[in-house]
């Protein structure tokens, strides 16, 4: 075996190598049908399209790996001469990565035996319980069938059915028109009562599985073309039953599966395949297909892996719809406030009221004071006397002990939160803040005045504050910002998210949909913002068990909290258009825009 | 300087607030009605006491002081030189800081309207047609 490299590179070949064994790969220094490809891992960015490309030219491709977390990636010949040939051809070349433009050079080497898989397929016994998976559930007959109805319907405009092309994918919804955008349906407005006969006829024989609890009145079939997915997701607990059923038509597909604790399954999809989601599978693990033009498949008889082409996949969902959900946003009328008295209700409804039921739990998730705001009180002056407008549970009340905090808030149970703290705040609404002019020595108002619902009363808010600040005195203000993703890092919040990618680019689709009108938005949480008014859910995790063992979801475990998100400058430039204030300070903090005023 | 933390309402708040019901001009002071009032000893600090000093409204501290018939505990004005004073700012410390208000109401002198006390804490959120 001789190498045909420069010096130059025959020294990086060699160093590769030695980093390769030392992290415990059997390197061969004899021809083997498996090859390790340094620098081509998912890991590098290198998608295993790209190799499967690269190495197919040289024979016949047995199993190919590549791991998130590494920079290699590993390829099995079926023959020791076809691995041989490929590792002189590819020997130093340059690749491309997924991202950017750069170039990843290319190092093989033999593998005297592929490592253990990490289980690209699971087991059934890893599957998420309540996951129901019915192989063969339809002859190729009725799939032949099936198909050929949904191309008609895919071909042709009709009352029953309506129609859309998504970014990765095209769907038909019948019964009720599922809408991305609030991730719910308007179950007061149904496309038609009845399902066309195909599908009608296809439910009733899920329904005789005896698996779902009541017969599904929502259908969206899913058309997958090779290379279309979905994002991670779980249906939308508080608009559909439990017991959804899919079925897969024309192709194989891997779904991935991801529980919250951590634990992945790829689920094999063949086609005629039902699948129905009940229990945790349909609660609290997620599922999504990436966007793939192949599948890695492990045959479970002799446990090999095998790249799979995909076809096209057609699936047909169908759901129940909870019609006693009272949270429905779209039959709530919710719009963006036009007047003081609209505002007002709004904020009590979705402010003020939401606090006070939720806010044991937002207590205990809110435990931890911000550093830059905490570093802001520490360099007061000692002895100041400093009040927190908007002070929540009362994390920033005792946070700093050379100073004199008093919190004030407009929600009865986080004040009492405070108390039992052995803090001390009052209850007040931040637009009139019952204190006497010029009073205190600094503010801080930390994510409060996103919840006021018009540009008036953020403004009046932040007057309020002003007055009573003494002069020369400070206010350090919250917002959250728009712009979840600033200088090209992700914020922690949509860091959390498992497939942010994919949801950020769904939502960006979604976002002109909602630009005509003036109606709130309910926002996916974990994504990007779609536009700045919205209602952010919040999900009460008391009730989580309840959620799972009952089929009857009460809806009050979902609450929603109404959000201007600030874009960049915004804030800033409601200060500035306030006399009798100096900004003096304005950045952005993991996800949020502050400012730093000084009383004039 | 380590500073005392205030648990309930106390007169240095009461010193604070005011009432801002809508169309009142003169809120100020709120008269004070204890109900249920706690005292206990908090370590004295004389240097943030005479920081103090100036932001109060004097006037209303007393007239606080009096409705809790604790009248002979104060000093009708602030004393000259008051941050060498140690009696004055003793005074001044106990009648700030060291007297819990648990139970009563916070009246607007103008209006009428009572803002309660429950627990230490004043409820002054307004009704909608008092914005």
């Amino acid at each position: 075996m001789t190498l045909n490299l420069s010096k130059k590179k025959a020294r990086k070949w060699l160093k590769v190598k030695a980093k390769l064994s030392s992290n415990g790969l059997d390197i061969s220094d004899e021809p083997t049908n498996n090859l390790v490809l340094a620098n081509a891992g998912l890991g590098n960015e290198v998608c295993v399209k790209v190799i499967t490309e690269l190495c197919e030219p040289y024979g016949c491709i047995d199993t190919i790996r590549s791991y998130m977390d590494k920079s290699y990636a590993l390829l099995s010949y079926q023959k020791t001469d076809e691995a041989m040939a490929c590792f002189n051809k590819l020997q130093s070349v340059e690749i491309s990565k997924t991202s950017d433009n750069e170039l990843a050079t290319l190092y093989l080497y033999f593998l005297q035996t592929l490592p253990p898989s990490e289980g690209a397929i699971k087991k059934k016994n890893d599957f998420p319980q309540g996951l129901i998976t019915l192989e063969n559930f339809l002859s190729t007959e009725e799939e032949e069938e099936l198909i050929m109805q949904i191309e008609k319907d895919l071909a042709k405009r009709s009352d029953m059915h309506i129609q859309e092309t998504l970014k990765h994918r095209t769907v038909l919804h019948y019964g009720y028109k599922f809408q991305y955008g609030s991730n719910d349906v308007n179950s007061s407005n149904p496309l038609s009562k009845k399902f066309p006969s195909f599908a009608n006829n296809i439910l009733d024989k899920i329904m005789k599985t005896g698996h779902i609890p009541n017969r599904p009145d929502q259908l969206t079939i899913n058309i997958y073309n090779p290379g279309d997915g979905i994002p991670h997701h779980i249906d939308n607990p508080d608009a559909f039953d439990t017991g959804i059923a899919s079925i897969s038509l024309g192709s194989q597909i891997v779904m991935e599966m991801k529980s919250p604790v951590g634990p992945k399954a790829n689920i094999m999809l063949k086609p005629r395949t039902l699948l129905i989601f009940t229990g945790d599978a349909r609660y609290k693990w997620t599922h999504g297909i990436t966007q793939k033009k192949s599948d890695l498949v492990c045959d479970e008889r002799s446990d090999q892996e095998f790249l799979v082409k995909r076809e096209r996949r057609i699936s047909m969902t169908f759901r129940k719809i909870l019609k006693s959900t009272s949270n429905h946003v779209e039959n709530l009328g919710c719009t963006i406030p036009d007047s003081q008295k609209s505002a007002v209700d709004l904020e009590k409804r979705f402010v003020q009221t939401v606090y006070n039921e939720i806010a044991d739990h937002f207590s205990s998730t809110r435990e931890k004071p911000w550093p830059k705001v905490v570093k802001f009180l520490e360099n007061l002056n000692p002895g100041s006397v400093v009040l927190d407008v908007g002070c929540g549970s009362g994390r920033y009340l005792n946070c700093c002990p050379g100073i004199c905090m008093l919190g004030c808030d407009s929600s009865q149970s986080l004040v009492d939160i405070c108390l039992n703290k052995n803090c001390f705040a009052f209850l007040c609404d931040g637009q009139n803040i019952p204190v006497r002019n010029s009073t205190f020595d600094a503010c801080i108002c930390i994510a409060v005045i996103h919840h006021y619902s018009t540009s008036d009363r953020r403004h009046s808010a932040i007057l309020e504050i002003l007055r009573v600040l003494r002069k020369g005195a400070l206010a350090l203000i919250y917002v959250w910002a728009f712009e979840q993703r600033f200088n090209d890092i992700d914020s922690n919040y949509l860091k959390k998210s498992h497939a942010n990618c994919n949801i950020t680019k769904r939502n960006e689709n979604s976002c002109n949909a909602f630009a005509e009108n003036q109606s709130l938005v309910v926002h996916e949480n974990k994504t990007s913002f779609v536009q700045q008014d919205l209602l952010v859910p919040w999900k009460k995790k008391k009730n989580r068990h309840d959620v799972t063992s009952s089929h009857n979801i009460s809806a009050d475990s979902t609450y929603y909290r109404f959000y201007h998100v600030f874009k960049q400058n915004e804030l800033q430039n409601l200060c500035q258009g306030i006399s009798g204030c100096n900004v003096i300070d304005c950045y952005y903090d993991s996800g949020n825009w502050a400012v730093v005023l000084q009383k004039l | 300087m380590r500073v005392t933390r205030f648990l309930k309402m106390r007169l240095m708040t009461h010193n604070m607030l005011t009432s801002h019901v809508k169309g009142v001009t003169n809120g100020y002071p709120l008269i004070l009605e204890a109900t249920e009032t706690n005292e206990k000893e908090i370590d004295f600090n004389p240097e943030f006491i005479a920081k103090m000093i100036p932001r109060i409204e004097w006037s209303a501290l007393v007239n606080a002081m009096e409705k809790l018939g604790k009248a002979d505990l104060i000093p009708e004005e602030v004393a000259d030189e008051y941050e060498n004073d140690e009696d004055f700012l003793h005074k001044a410390h106990h009648a700030l800081l060291e007297i819990d208000v648990i139970k009563g109401n916070l009246v607007c002198p103008q209006s009428g309207r009572k803002f309660p006390i429950s627990n230490g804490i004043p409820n002054m959120l307004l009704n909608e047609d008092e914005v």
